[in-house]
């Protein structure tokens, strides 16, 4: 953890140490990447006047960094988008998470209250001459819970780089996990995690 | 007509193929309605684990939801499934990923598949048939669903669960604007379903399948069937709304809720557990093609060119050096394979290899330890069988003494499996006789039920356990019994063994003798026998006088095999290690002619297979020292990637092994490299020809699936109820099954359940409950909703008035509160049904009707708005099905009364007889053999009516080969998990039950049973994942000895007058196994031994020689004896007056009952008089002997002050008498205890004080403790402590027995306490 940026931070709490890490989790940034951008701002300042967005945002907070797609502003709202060039039926849980990083990020950063930043993922569209994107909204209820977990994973990576760790372990967000159940067990004491 | 295509000439082979096709789709959409159902997800990605694929929820955390087994699939889920199913089997898929399109799959391939499956299983006209070949693959798939729907298969139902998946609605979310497709996922789970909308999308767009077209095909075809217009369906919510279940889900949905009431519950929850994949059997893949699988024989050029090898260093190692001789055994030898090979015209490649390896360390003057792990029914026997036939059968014909013994672990050998090694020996013998070889291939069959050739009459013949024999074509039934002229003979007869014989089978044997029984044994060339009587052999020997009696039995052995090796726990893993052990010793001795002096010497020579089906399951996963979390998990794919050639025995195997074999034993066979195990998860993959790489196999063959769904009972309800609830609910599943699948074939019309309930005691008091109360329920939870106006009057006649009046005021109570549901607003018949408003809801959770209902039925039901309870009932009366769901509970109820009541050996005979078409049976040991043969014929529709439950204990676990058994019920978690899994076994064997094993367990809410409402608990539990921490008895120095002290009471201390020999053979046999460093505990045997021996001499001679205080005490029991006949007396006469009355017709029903109890009564008092009154308890009483009949006069005496109570005054006296009787014995139990127990004591502590006696017999006697083996000073414990209670003797003249009477036996039985095995 110790070059973390955002990415990297999702796909190690996805994945269980043993794991490979998933290709798919690390996008490239290609030409289609790009396309699909300049497409998503251009929907977004589409939207009425006045809206104005900048593509890659730089975010950091506490030694964690990483790069909003898009971001725009309205005057009372803000959008941060998630663009996700790979194939749509690619898309993840994890996608989601990632973009909430961004959220909370900005909120921390900018001091903006939660309820003010809108959460979007864009993937693109299976070739099609009448549409371009999905593009998703990321609604209050599920802004919520991603935003619990975030938080965490934030808290305790600091805890982690700063040394001051003294939790009971990192929280391990994975889709396939193993569980310690012997006494015996290293990753007992590690994690504290109990069947 | 078993299949509606057979009408139009197909044959019966396309017909059962089109159906395994059918089964296949089925499949694919139940296994997406389980991980609906576990987490609201489906099966989408794999990942290899190792031991197998496990499927998980690919959003979790994110999104985790509780199990419900109300989810079902919307209709793209559903049609998803289907295409899959259909692309595995024609195209194949990776099940690494099944959603992924690749490898791709050509449409028109696709869609032939469908137009051939419809045309098989769907009622078309002509005209319909030239349509669906221009059809649209979208419309074929919608016919598809329809079909299976008409057919029962899958069921129509209401969005009952919320949180449902559902990606037609979740598709509505999504519009385009300014060319990019935007919405809202207001939760995680939109956000999921979007995920899966576009996977869907893309799956479905790579078969040209577009996805509004889809759902319209579905709208118009299913208007059309119900005869609605195009909006037809919005009758039912629109598309939506409506929720697909297959016919097992439908299972798991109604036992979750099983209710008799509404507002009742007996079920508080569900876990719907992760699926099971597993592999198709090698019996039915082994006849696929070439182009499907390599093809492995019995004569190929490597196993014949092996066995060649085996018989000539067999040869050279006794130095026969005749080369013709030996190539005339192998001449012979390969007559027998072509015989064979008729049988088995295709090896798997696990048993092709097995026996390569076996017969290639053979060849290089090995003996191997062999170990065959692999599912029931994938062909184990074959392996070890033909092994053991060849290499006994060459020693034979070689001039040489070889013999095999063959252990099977149970009391009574399995039927299918004896008959298996009948048939191949009896194609080796016939071989050798055509040859005219002039010698035989003797085997010997042993075990309790073998017939008793000293007690038979000659003339009388009886089938040799039912077993069939096939002559060219023809079945014959094998028989034996003793012939005037001949003696022993067993022969084939064709219709009844009282027939004249067709052949005579010279060399089978199935008897047991009292006395020579070991002269027996000599002369088989192999035996087929049982670890009791392996154990009682091994006893036998190692105190004989000389070894050298036993050469021929014990000396010669050179194969020993142990099947079903899971299947020993507990002390029958005791039983059978301390047997080998002994056996091995003295096979060894006799090898020598002196004591062995290596642990090589133990196993000179000598081959040891052992063959499990589950002893590889617990480490699926486990790693190391974690194991996975089972909570993301929806389910596992059994089979293996990794493979290497050289496989390492499984854990769980290896510590079988070293349970049953002396480490230091086991590492000679694994020194000599010639330890044989082959990983069968792997050689399936070799055998279908599958290569896997590490992201992707391919598979295109069928599948097999076991599902397990745990119901937990509702807190304040006994588990009883719920369990009984369930198999009411499971009733009418089995009733509808057999009533909708018998269109599509005629397998599906015998479908039965089976439950497991472990204690015969709460066996028999469920089944008692079930018959009296709960069935009539089974009208209940129908007629409660629909037909309390049909049966308010004319069905509880059978009821005591009270109960009679309870239940018109419960039927009053249901249609006042249906009547009130309709009057409160505008509600259809269809939502009450469904409970799909509020106040439905209650309807909705306590009946079963939905299992009934057509799709015509759906749209009926929802067109009728209830206004009153007789609009209701009226709608209902018209649904297609009710008529027979009216006959089936008429026809229950009908079983239920002939049934209270009736012994249970004339209730089979009633429904021999036909006059009966609906049962619930019941199965246990201590039934008689022919009550259990009738039901078991009756399970296997042999007899009719086939039952829809039968209700057993463990004797149903093993043997009983049965295809139409789809679901398992387990009442609480009593059997080990490789119990259960066995168990589990006994289901979806077959096509008949779909190829899906589903397990019901329904769990207590009490102790242990509640572990098991953890996920991870229970699936570790179903699956057989629980390490195993097997108790080697090598590893305890106290449980090895005590099958050697126990031996020393047998034969030493009955013999007290002579001079015991044995103790020194003992001691002698000790020091062996303890100087090889046998046993690997810190303790010392040998001294442990003699610190036993000493303290039983002194106490047993003190307790013996000082006689038991007994006779002071014998006035009372003579008293009571007295008293105790005067009572059986008045009994008597009562039951005279009785009789006369039956003679004279005068009886009414309670006359007939008054009598089954005073009968009843009579039974009990003369049970407690026989053995309270004989002299032997008199003159050697030990107390606990007598506390069993303590409880029957008990019994006796309330079932009198029932009596009593009834009006029946003249038992006045009676009860009194008794509860006088009563009393007498108790004094004279506690009086005679505390003598026993206070002269036991102080021989054991020398100078206890009698204060803590006194607290003592206070606990055992007023607790009411049951001890009931004999108080001797055992062995010590593992912290040093003496033992009490440790061996159970009853004196008997002056001797220890450690036999049982049977009545003391039955005795015991009756009054342990629930749950306690009494092990034999």
């Amino acid at each position: 953890l110790s070059q973390a940026g955002v990415k990297r931070l999702v796909s190690e709490s996805f994945n269980c140490a043993h794991f490979k890490p998933d290709p798919r989790v690390f996008e490239a940034s290609s030409e289609k990447h790009e396309k699909l951008v300049k497409f998503v701002r251009k929907w977004f300042e589409d939207l009425g006047k006045g809206i104005e967005c900048v593509e890659e945002y730089e975010l950091s907070l506490g030694g964690l960094r990483g790069r909003a797609d898009v971001v725009c502003w309205d005057g009372k709202e803000v959008h941060i988008v998630e663009v996700k060039s790979t194939q749509v039926h690619r898309a993840r849980m994890q996608d989601a998470l990632q973009l909430m990083l961004y959220v909370y990020m900005y909120s921390k950063t900018k001091n903006t209250s939660l309820s003010s930043i809108n959460a979007y993922l864009a993937y693109s569209y299976r070739e099609s001459p009448y549409a371009s994107a999905y593009i998703i909204r990321v609604g209050v209820e599920a802004e919520k819970t991603l935003i619990n977990v975030v938080s965490r994973l934030v808290e305790s990576y600091s805890s982690i780089r700063s040394g001051s760790f003294e939790g009971k372990g990192l929280y391990v967000i994975s889709d396939l996990c193993d569980i310690c159940v012997y006494d015996k067990c290293p990753f007992k004491a590690l994690t504290g995690v109990t069947p | 007509v078993p299949i509606q295509g057979l009408n139009r000439g197909d044959t019966i082979a396309s017909v059962k193929s089109a159906l395994e096709k059918l089964i296949n789709i089925y499949h694919e959409i139940l296994l997406n309605e389980i991980a609906v159902m576990r987490s609201n997800t489906i099966v989408e990605e794999g990942r290899d684990i190792g031991g197998a694929i496990i499927y998980y929820n690919t959003a979790y955390p994110l999104q985790s939801v509780e199990p419900n087994a109300s989810r079902g699939l919307d209709y793209l889920l559903l049609a998803y499934s289907a295409i899959n199913g259909i692309r595995r089997i024609v195209c194949g898929y990776n099940v690494m990923k099944p959603i992924d399109p690749k490898p791709e799959c050509r449409i028109e391939n696709i869609r032939n598949e469908v137009v051939e499956l419809l045309q098989l299983i769907s009622d078309l006209s002509e005209e319909d048939v030239n349509k669906i070949y221009s059809s649209s693959l979208e419309s074929l798939v919608a016919k598809l669903v329809i079909t299976m729907i008409k057919h029962g298969l899958l069921y129509v139902v209401p969005l009952w669960a919320h949180d449902n998946l559902n990606i037609v609605a979740a598709r509505k979310l999504y519009k385009l604007e300014r060319r990019a497709f935007i919405g809202d996922a207001k939760s995680l789970q939109d956000l999921y379903s979007f995920i899966l909308m576009v996977k869907l999308e893309k799956f479905f767009s790579e078969y040209g399948i577009d996805i509004d077209t889809l759902l319209s095909e579905f709208e118009k075809e299913i208007s059309e069937e119900l005869g609605l217009g195009r909006d037809g369906i919005s009758v039912l919510g629109g598309i939506d709304k409506m929720l697909f279940k297959t016919f097992h889900g439908m299972l798991y949905r109604y036992a979750s809720t099983a209710s008799a009431l509404p507002f009742t519950p007996a079920t508080l929850e569900s876990n719907v557990l992760p699926f099971m994949i597993e592999p198709p059997l090698p019996k039915s893949y082994l006849t696929y093609t070439q182009e499907m699988r390599r093809m492995w024989t019995l004569l190929d050029q490597e196993l014949v060119e092996a066995m060649n090898t085996c018989i000539n260093r067999i040869a050279q190692e006794r130095n026969i050096t005749e080369s013709n001789k030996i190539s005339e055994v192998f001449d012979v030898i390969k007559d027998i394979l072509s015989e064979v090979q008729k049988k088995y015209p295709s090896l798997s490649y696990h048993q092709y290899t097995y026996l390569v390896k076996m017969f290639r360390a053979c060849s290089d003057g090995h003996s191997v330890l062999a170990a065959i792990t692999s599912p029931t029914g994938s062909g184990k026997t074959l392996i070890f069988l033909l092994y053991t036939l060849i290499k006994v059968l060459a020693s034979k014909l070689l001039g040489l003494k070889s013999k095999a013994v063959v252990v099977y672990p149970r009391k009574a050998l399995a039927r299918d499996q004896l008959e298996r090694i009948i048939e191949l020996s009896d194609a080796v013998n016939r071989v050798l006789k055509r040859r005219g070889v002039g010698v035989e291939l003797v085997i010997g069959i042993r075990d309790g039920d073998s017939l008793n050739i000293e007690r038979e009459k000659p003339s009388n013949f009886y089938s040799l356990r039912e077993i069939v024999v096939e002559r060219e074509g023809k079945q014959y039934k094998l028989c034996h019994g003793i012939s005037a002229s001949r003696g022993y003979t067993v022969f084939l007869a064709e219709d009844s063994c009282w027939s004249s014989p067709v052949e005579e089978l010279m060399w089978l044997r199935d008897v047991k003798v009292s006395r020579g029984e070991w002269r027996y044994l000599a002369q088989y060339d192999i035996v087929v026998t049982n670890h009791s009587i392996l154990h009682r052999l091994a006893n036998a020997v190692l105190i004989a006088k000389d070894f050298n009696e036993f050469r021929d039995v014990v000396g010669n052995t050179n194969i020993i095999v142990v099947d079903e090796a899971h299947v020993y726990t507990k002390e029958n893993l005791e039983i059978l290690a301390a047997a080998l052990l002994k056996l091995l010793y003295t096979r060894a001795y006799i090898h020598k002619g002196s004591e062995p002096a290596t642990a090589a010497d133990f196993v000179a020579g000598l081959d040891f297979i052992v063959s499990s089906a589950t002893l590889t399951d617990q480490h699926m996963i486990s790693k190391g020292e974690s194991k996975l979390f089972t909570g993301n998990i929806i389910g596992f794919f059994k089979i293996k990637t990794r493979c290497s050639e050289v496989s390492s025995l499984p854990p769980a195997l290896r510590d079988f092994l070293s349970s049953i074999l002396p480490e230091p034993v086991l590492s000679v066979y694994q020194s000599q490299g010639v330890v044989i195990h082959l990983d069968y998860d792997c050689a399936v993959l070799k055998d279908l020809g599958i290569e896997p790489e590490s992201s992707s196999i391919i598979w295109r063959y069928p599948y097999r699936i076991r599902t397990a769904l745990v119901v937990i009972p509702y807190p304040h309800r006994n588990s009883w109820t719920t369990l009984l609830e369930v198999l009411i609910a499971l009733m009418h599943w089995i009733n509808s099954a057999r009533l909708r699948l018998e269109n599509l074939y005629s397998g599906f019309s015998k479908l039965l359940a089976l439950v497991f309930v472990d204690s015969r005691t709460t066996l028999e008091d469920l089944y008692r409950l079930i018959i009296r109360r709960y069935i009539l329920e089974e009208q209940e939870q129908v007629d409660r909703v629909l037909l309390a106006k049909l049966y308010r009057y004319n069905l509880y006649t059978y009821l005591k008035e009270n109960k009679l009046a309870e239940r018109i005021q419960a039927t009053l109570q249901i249609i006042g509160f249906i009547s009130e549901l309709a009057q409160q607003g505008a509600v259809s018949a269809y939502q009450l049904i469904y409970g799909l408003t509020d106040k439905a809801r209650a309807v909705g959770d306590f009946n079963v009707v939905p299992l009934y209902l057509t799709l015509s039925d759906i749209a009926m039901l929802s067109r009728v708005t209830v206004k009153s309870y007789d609009d209701f009932f009226n709608a209902l009366q018209s649904a297609t099905y009710m008529r027979n769901v009216v006959s089936f509970i008429e026809n229950v109820n009908r079983f239920a009364k002939e049934a209270i009541d009736k012994d249970y050996a004339k209730l089979l005979d009633e429904l021999k007889q036909g006059s009966l078409n609906v049962s619930v049976l019941v199965h246990h040991g201590e039934l008689k053999r022919e009550e259990r043969t009738v039901v078991e014929s009756l399970m296997k529709g042999k007899l009719q009516p086939i039952p829809h439950i039968v209700m057993a204990t463990s004797t149903l676990e093993l043997g009983v080969d049965i295809e139409h058994i789809p679901v398992v019920v387990q009442y609480a978690t009593e059997p080990l998990p490789v119990e259960l899994v066995q168990r589990l076994g006994r289901s979806g064997r077959a096509l008949e039950s779909f190829y899906v094993s589903t397990l019901l367990l329904v769990l207590r809410n009490t102790g242990e049973d509640l572990t098991y409402l953890r996920d991870q608990e229970a699936v570790e539990y179903v699956y057989n994942f629980e390490v195993p921490r097997a108790a080697s008895p090598y590893r305890h120095a106290d449980v090895m000895l005590r099958y050697i002290t126990k031996l020393y009471v047998d034969s030493c201390l009955s013999n007290r007058d002579k001079e015991c020999y044995a103790e020194q053979r003992l001691l002698n046999f000790i020091k062996t196994i303890k100087s090889l460093g046998f046993i690997s505990d810190t303790r010392d045997v040998e001294e442990l031994f003699n610190q036993w021996l000493s303290k039983v001499k002194h106490f047993y001679l003190r307790l013996v020689e000082s006689s038991l205080p007994t006779r002071p005490l014998d006035k009372v029991l003579v008293s009571v004896c007295e008293d105790l006949t005067k009572i059986l007396k008045m009994f008597e006469s009562e039951r005279i007056a009785l009789g006369a009355m039956r003679s004279e017709g005068l009886r009414d029903l309670s006359a007939s009952n008054l009598e089954a109890a005073i009968n009843a009564i009579t039974r009990e008092i003369s049970v407690a008089a026989n053995a309270l009154c004989s002299s032997e308890l008199q003159r050697y009483g030990n107390p606990q002997n007598a506390l069993p009949y303590l409880r029957a006069l008990s019994r006796a005496l309330s079932a009198t002050i029932d009596l009593l109570k009834q009006g029946k005054p003249h038992l006045e006296q009676a009860v009194s008498s008794l509860a006088g009787v009563m009393l007498g014995v108790y004094e004279y139990v506690h009086k005679l205890y505390a003598q026993y127990l206070q002269s036991v004591e102080s021989v054991r502590t020398e100078g206890v004080q009698s204060v803590e006696v006194e607290d003592k017999i206070r606990e055992y006697v007023e607790k009411d403790l049951h001890v009931f083996d004999t108080l001797i000073p055992g062995i010590v414990d593992d912290i040093g402590n003496t033992y009490i209670n440790h061996i159970l003797i009853k004196l008997k003249q002056g001797k220890a027995s450690l036999e049982l009477p049977d009545t003391t036996y039955e005795a015991f039985q009756r009054a342990r306490p629930l749950h306690i095995k009494l092990s034999e």
